[in-house]
């Protein structure tokens, strides 16, 4: 009796995990962004870390049109996988820090995140001189 | 068959007095844009905008201007700084003259306006002022502009415009709007009606200053860059003016005057 009981506990033990890891999970993120490569005058790479839910190096390639419209993609590559995101941002001031928001697709991942769908909105700064990039974001996936 | 014939030379001569006076008559609004001296492809330079719309016209309510596709304020390093002006002298457009109204860096292009002080048809007044086009705080989710026209004539007062940036229309570059709002309580209770102004965006006097090992140091902002690429029949930059309810006929909707205005492909 004591033997069946434990083992209905170790499945249960084993169970919950499993149950938390699908479904939909919610992400808070903080990303700092470095430039790392310009190409001509709107075409922008970049390099830096999220610290959040998902944790691990970032990179991005970004394009603006019209001033204000940055389009681009995202890499996140943490220890159980990559998620690539499609962003779609717009500048709220052009002043030498730029105020920028957006909105933030899963366009596909490796690993853990292989097949994951989900979307998410982005608020950050851009210093105009530099380059340089903070945001938080907030989203959810499913997996 | 002579009749027709009549009658085609008849309706002839009737429709062409109003060719030849069409043929005649000024556009309602004129639009020349030039760059800067010895500006080349791929390089940043400056914008001469000028603008003038035909006297008698209801007063401008709006001025939207488009730069062609390529040309816009990505890498540019004008508006540095944020204009900040209170809500309420924005809702009374004419204030007393603040000497230092935005931060130098702010300021992204200056110019020259007359408008025309309509106390009746018969009784017309010219004004003049001195514009200057700062970067502002947002409106609503758009990078903000101010314009603000120090008026020398005539009488001194400082004149507040708000306007933005935004997504201009297909084959565009960047979408400027400065709205031109009516003036509660204008000069003399006459209205004020915009006929023209010069705007030189990013000229090569102005000067910010930054901070460099401790130092201030002054600097040429990078004005607007051009692409390395210009389209064979050369850049096209286009105005749209909405004008504000004519006095004479209020119930007949404003009217909105667009021009284009081709800029020949300088060198690279």
């Amino acid at each position: 009796m004591t033997q069946k009981l434990l083992v209905v506990l170790a499945s249960l033990a084993v169970a919950a995990p499993a149950v938390a890891a699908t479904g939909e999970h919610t992400v808070k993120e903080h990303v700092d962004l470095t430039l790392v490569k310009r190409t001509g005058t709107t075409k922008l790479e970049h390099k830096g870390r999220a610290t959040g839910t998902v944790k691990g190096t970032v990179t991005s390639k970004i394009t603006i049109s019209h001033s204000v419209v940055m389009r681009g993609t995202v890499t996140i590559s943490a220890r159980d996988g990559k998620v690539r995101l499609k962003v779609d941002g717009r500048a709220r001031s052009i002043g030498a820090r730029s105020n920028f928001n957006g909105t933030a697709t899963m366009s596909g991942g490796t690993g853990k995140y292989a097949g994951a769908t989900g979307t998410g909105t982005f608020k950050g700064v851009v210093n105009r001189r530099t380059w340089h990039v903070t945001l938080d974001a907030t989203g959810s996936y499913h997996y | 068959m002579r009749l027709i014939a009549l009658v085609a030379a008849l309706m002839a001569l009737a429709v062409a007095p109003a060719h030849a006076a069409d043929r005649g008559a000024p556009p309602p609004l004129r639009f020349s844009v030039a760059l800067g001296d010895g500006a080349r492809l791929g390089a940043a330079t400056s914008l001469t905008i000028r603008l003038a719309i035909e006297p008698g016209r209801p007063p401008v309510d709006e001025v939207r201007l488009f730069t062609p596709s390529g040309i816009d304020l990505s890498s540019s390093e004008l508006g540095m700084a944020t204009c900040r002006r209170p809500a309420l002298q924005i809702l009374s457009v004419m204030n007393l003259v603040d000497r230092g109204p935005c931060p130098g860096n702010a300021l992204m292009g200056t110019g020259r306006a007359l408008a025309e002080l309509r106390f009746d048809p018969e009784e017309i007044f010219d004004g003049a002022a001195r514009l200057s086009l700062y970067s502002a705080e947002s409106v609503g989710d758009k990078p903000g502009l101010y314009v603000i026209a120090d008026t020398t004539r005539p009488v001194r007062t400082q004149l507040t415009y708000r306007g933005y940036l935004y997504v201009p229309p297909p084959g565009f570059g960047i979408g400027m709007a400065i709205q031109v709002r009516p003036i509660p309580q204008p000069p003399f209770g006459a209205p004020v009606a915009l006929s023209s102004f010069r705007l030189v965006v990013g000229s090569a006097d102005l000067r910010y200053v930054r901070t460099v090992h401790g130092q201030p140091a002054s600097y040429h902002p990078r004005a607007i860059p051009l692409p390395a690429t210009c389209p064979a029949t050369g850049f096209r930059f286009r105005a749209v003016v909405r004008l504000g309810r004519d006095p004479v006929h209020p119930d007949a909707p404003p009217e909105r005057l667009t021009t284009d205005a081709i800029v020949p492909c300088p060198q690279r």
